[in-house]
């Protein structure tokens, strides 16, 4: 009986175990508004949830890039600029651990802005991908007019890690954006331990439906 | 005897090396310290051309003065150019310089960035005395 009652105990704290696995969600980041529909005949109140608005820029083969590309895939955006002095080494080097893991699926992009866009031009950017041994089309580096990567990064991306300071753009920040384009994440690209989390986070986002 | 003048020499020769590198290592850190503080303000500089160029687009709905609108954007964009250049021009690599050449080269650029950033908060300030008036 005893070693029933063990069996039974076993059986339910695995069971316990599995189910805080599958069930693991991110937290959705941003502004929400609530919505108010008809669904037969009874009002629905839905959650409308900051996202992405769309934008076009170039990556470092010359390709136009857009929201659309980004279509029903996970991605992780940042800022740079090829001659920065500073955190930019150390955060590419860490986001060279994020392409690795995910260079295989095409569900799965990083997107990595300039912000430099007067030197960093198409070729620089390409050479510059060249020299971290990025291959293929999971890790694309973005060419655009500056204003318009500002205006995406100051009023969407960085909102999440507003916190009143100045200088956010240059601070080294990864942003989790999931299928849907609502950011899920916010980690400190020159951080180890931050970017394992961000690894892992992209694996619990590939998941979700 | 004469080896342990020259252990004593090889010592002392060492230590004044590692000095000289501890010296320069200071100094570039000092620099790239300003750059971090500079980019900050660079974004600044940044958010404020993004106002003045919605404030430009209205003018004439806004009835604001679209030549000195013009003007502060202009300087702002001469501003964040000038840190563009110097960033681009900034040279990491200092091998085969000798110590004195080092020192100078990094205390130029303490006062090239220093002057740049002194652009960019004056176009700053500029730029937001003037939003504000356009608030009123």
């Amino acid at each position: 009986m005893r070693k029933l009652i063990w069996a039974i105990s076993g059986i339910m704290f695995l069971a316990a175990c599995n189910t805080g696995n599958s069930t693991k969600t991110l937290p959705i980041f941003g502004e929400r508004t609530p919505v108010t529909k008809t669904v037969d005949g009874k009002p629905v109140t839905d959650t409308l949830y900051q996202t992405i608005p769309p934008f076009k820029f170039v990556n470092q083969y010359g390709d136009t890039i857009s929201n659309k590309n980004l279509d029903g895939k996970i991605y992780v955006a940042d800022f740079f600029f090829t001659s920065c002095p500073s955190i930019c080494p150390i955060m590419q080097r860490n986001m060279l651990l994020v392409y690795n893991e995910f260079k295989s699926d095409p569900n799965v992009k990083i997107l990595s802005h300039t912000i430099d866009p007067k030197h960093d031009s198409v070729p620089v950017l390409k050479d510059y991908a060249d020299k971290l041994g990025i291959q293929g089309n999971s890790w694309w580096l973005l060419y655009g007019q500056k204003e318009e990567i500002y205006q995406l990064a100051e009023k969407h991306y960085l909102t999440r890690v507003n916190d009143g300071k100045d200088g956010l753009i240059h601070e080294g920040w990864f942003l989790l954006v999931d299928k849907q384009k609502r950011i899920r994440g916010s980690y400190d690209g020159t951080i180890p331990e931050q970017v394992k989390q961000l690894i892992a986070d992209m694996h619990t986002l590939q998941l979700e439906k | 005897m004469k080896k342990l003048f020259y252990i004593g020499l090889l010592a002392i020769v060492l230590t004044s090396c590692q000095n000289a590198r501890n010296e320069e290592k200071a100094l570039q850190k000092e620099v790239l310290d300003s750059h971090d503080k500079v980019m900050a303000d660079d974004e600044k500089a940044m958010i404020n051309k993004m106002k003045l160029d919605t404030l430009i687009q209205k003018a004439d709905s806004l009835k604001i003065n679209k030549q000195t609108a013009t003007l502060l954007s202009g300087k702002l964009t001469a501003a964040d150019d000038a840190m563009s250049d110097w960033m681009k021009n900034l040279n990491l690599d200092n091998s085969g310089k000798n110590h004195d050449d080092i020192m100078k080269y990094w205390r130029e650029q303490h006062a090239k960035v220093k002057q740049v950033d002194s652009l960019l908060v004056a176009a700053t300030d500029e730029a937001t005395a003037f939003i504000k008036t356009t608030q009123k």
